[in-house]
């Protein structure tokens, strides 16, 4: 099965990867935290996002993606080891939040909730959270390939409905607390919709990568139908559109109202070369993808999997303003200090996914549903 | 030029499905399919061209977007500019809401008018329905006899081969409609004339600025009547509305000179007396003792209500023998102004029932032992 490059390259790259960020530790330290931030919430958010997909499929009984299923669930695997990337950022460089570093002090509720001990205990209480769905979840579904029992179905529904409710809330705190509070005296109640979106494009980008990869040459070849690509297309389509929406919405509010301590978000990126990076990230993420994608045709051929590589390049710099210029005074630069760790969590993604992924039946077979997504006509 | 057509009627989607694919196989003329909702993959089974309405949409929706943010620009910064908050007259942010509004507004309406422009549909216009269960519960593909060796006999057996329920034959006389349509579309064109006309005449009118705009209905917007705050200079207040003189009565209202204190309630039960009551009146007084009173009274009025049953002081029992040596007027005065625990009842209970709670207090008081 073709999902990894030969061993010795995976290796290479890990290793050289390790040590840029090791290099970055000593030689540029700010930027390869922050750097190391995005790298983990983006891979946590591609595993989370695999995990959304699949609930959001079983939660309203969506059948066409059942033949796709392994894929989503062999990425939820990668989202302990963004978690981890995560813990490593709390734990040897809290100061990147500059509440943690005490150079901002709040009292009252916003003084408790921005605690060190409160903090670190949310996202314990979220992470479990969604390791406990996760597990629970991806066990249902692999019984179902041993077992033909319609409980597992049920089983599955249920915590789909359950996860749907529960990550909206989790994930919704989540971000305000590991990217938002990078600028505590900021906010904006949309944020948790905001990377949301950006989160779940992402990984429908990721998701057609990994389609059209198994479909043209391995063990999904004969399973993937143009159906699913179009259908695949169509989802990246509306929710690369939904993630310009709710960006908009977030910003002509704060450009509408013009109040200081919102408008300096927005101010800090749009000021020198920052401006740039500002109006590309709405090149990325939606008007190139959206023209890209709109012709039917387009979701059938090799446009697809261009706009997800764009998608995909928008998610980086969507991170990359969302944190940078919180934790790094000065303009914006990307060197080798903010490649390795994006290296990194890609070389983790392709390893943990192709292991998770040779773990269990390549198709869900037990589901009983499959017929129907091998069959739909779209 | 009239043209027979076989019909088969099949009973769900997918044995139509299969049909269309293989009267295409066969080399027959799919004329059209009928079915009661969209069967996913019968137009590719029909072997349709792909729809030619997504153009039709994105042209009318960009020139949607761009009419509209012209029309922005030209009203905020040309025609009539208002500095809101200090913000640029040309900003675009603040026309992107509305102009996505107005994109999908023309490309929604263009795209219904061109499917119904494409399909010859229009108001009065009738299409018999060639098997009319298709509205329904049958799936109708019909073919079309092209040359002489498609018999029927061939299509038939190919209809059947794909389990249709019925086959049928028609001759189309190429006629699409009849008199009364024919009628309906020329009205349809006179009405679309006549609407173009008048905003045509609308548009080519020439306005003089300095005249003022015509109102329409003006009484309604230019009362006869003075307005109530409008100023007066006939009175010497100055003003339209006058203030009521001094000992002034509302019309219907009548004063009570009381204190809220236990004398002034001892007193009004001196000077004041129920007026006659009638078993109406007494009925009403009951309702609205179990309305208001008995959430602490209680039915009886022995003083358990529910509201007491729940930790709120009892109230002193009504049938208790201070109660019944009260007068009727000091039981209207407790009932207007309160006593102790009980709030007044004057803004919720207006004097005539009050009096009406009395007397029905009374006749609870008679009506069983202290």
């Amino acid at each position: 099965m073709r999902i990894l490059p030969p061993g010795r390259w995976t290796a290479a790259t890990a290793c050289a990867a390790v040590t840029g960020i090791a290099a970055g530790l000593v030689w540029s330290p700010d930027r390869t935290w922050a750097a190391m931030l995005m790298a983990s919430y983006g891979l946590l958010g591609l595993g989370l996002g695999g995990l959304f997909f699949i609930a959001l499929n079983d939660a309203c009984g969506a059948t066409w993606a059942v033949a796709l299923r392994r894929i989503p669930e062999a990425m939820v695997s990668v989202l302990p080891f963004g978690a981890a990337g995560l813990a490593l950022v709390f734990a040897i460089h809290p100061s990147i939040y500059p509440w943690m570093a005490h150079a901002e002090h709040f009292t009252g509720f916003k003084g408790f909730w921005l605690s060190p001990g409160f903090f670190l205990g949310r996202a314990a209480v979220y992470v479990s959270l969604w390791l406990l769905f996760a597990t629970g979840i991806i066990r249902a579904s692999r019984a179902q390939d041993r077992s033909d029992h319609p409980s597992l179905a049920t089983r599955r529904t249920a915590l789909s409905v359950s996860f749907v409710v529960v990550f909206a809330f989790s994930f919704w705190l989540a971000s305000f607390d590991w990217i938002m509070s990078l600028e505590p005296h900021w906010y904006s109640t949309i944020f948790g919709i905001y990377n949301f979106a950006g989160l779940f494009t992402s990984t429908l980008a990721v998701v057609i990568l990994l389609v059209l990869r198994l479909g043209a040459s391995g063990v999904l070849r004969g399973v993937v139908r143009a159906e699913h690509l179009h259908d695949l297309g169509k989802l990246l389509f509306a929710f690369s559109v939904f993630w310009m929406y709710i960006w908009f919405s977030q910003y002509m509010l704060i450009w509408y109202s013009n109040l200081p301590e919102e408008a300096v978000y927005f101010v800090r990126r749009q000021t020198g070369w920052w401006r740039s990076l500002f109006y590309l990230n709405v090149l990325l993420n939606w008007a190139v993808p959206f023209a890209l994608l709109l012709p039917k045709t387009a979701k059938l051929d090799r446009r697809l999997a261009w706009a997800a590589v764009v998608v995909l390049a928008g998610r980086v710099l969507d991170l990359y303003l969302m944190v940078r210029p919180a934790v790094v005074s000065g303009g914006p630069s990307f060197g080798v200090w903010e490649a390795a760790p994006f290296l990194l969590a890609g070389v983790v993604f392709v390893v943990v996914f192709a292991r998770a992924f040779r773990r269990a039946s390549p198709v869900p077979l037990g589901d009983p549903w499959l017929a129907e997504s091998r069959s739909y006509h779209g | 030029m009239s043209r027979s057509l076989v019909v088969g009627s099949f009973e769900n989607g997918e044995d139509i499905l299969s049909a269309a694919r293989a009267a295409r196989v066969a080399g027959l003329t799919i004329v059209d399919t009928y079915t009661p909702y969209a069967v996913h993959g019968l137009d590719t089974a029909m072997g349709l061209a792909p729809s030619r309405l997504s153009w039709v949409c994105l042209v009318a929706g960009l020139t949607g977007a761009i009419l509209k943010l012209w029309f922005e620009w030209w009203t905020a910064v040309v025609d009539w500019p208002v500095n809101v908050g200090g913000k640029p007259d040309n900003s675009l942010p603040a026309f992107v809401p509305i102009t996505f509004e107005v994109m999908v507004l023309f490309a929604g309406l263009a795209t219904v008018g061109a499917l119904f422009a494409v399909a010859r549909l229009w108001p009065g216009r009738r299409r018999p329905a060639l098997v009319p269960r298709t509205t329904d519960d049958r799936f109708a593909l019909v073919i079309e006899q092209t040359s002489a060796e498609e018999t029927t006999a061939r299509v038939r057996a190919l209809f059947e081969e794909h389990r249709a329920v019925a086959v049928t034959e028609h001759v189309d006389e190429g006629r699409t409609c009849g008199r009364g349509q024919t009628a309906m579309k020329a009205l349809n064109v006179v009405l679309a004339l006549a609407l173009l006309a008048a905003i045509g005449a609308n548009a080519a009118l020439d306005r003089d600025p300095a005249v003022p705009a015509r109102d329409y209905l003006p009484e309604m917007a230019y009362s006869l009547a003075a307005e109530s705050y409008a100023a007066d200079p006939a009175f010497g207040s100055g003003g339209v509305l006058q203030v009521p003189p001094d000992g002034t009565i509302a019309r219907g209202a009548s004063p009570l000179h009381y204190l809220a204190t236990p004398a002034d309630a001892l007193r009004a039960g001196l000077e004041l007396s129920a007026p006659p009551i009638d078993q109406q009146a007494l009925r009403r007084g009951a309702t609205l003792f179990q309305t208001f009173c008995a959430i602490c009274h209680g039915d009886t009025g022995v003083g358990n209500g529910p509201v007491v049953a729940r930790g709120f002081p009892p109230p002193v029992s009504l049938l208790a023998p201070h109660a019944r040596d009260m007068k009727d007027g000091q039981i209207f005065h407790v009932l207007t102004y309160g006593q102790l625990n009980m709030p007044p009842y004057a803004s919720q209970i207006d004097a005539v029932d009050r009096w009406r709670i009395v007397a029905y207090v009374r006749q609870l008081q008679g009506s069983q032992q202290p």
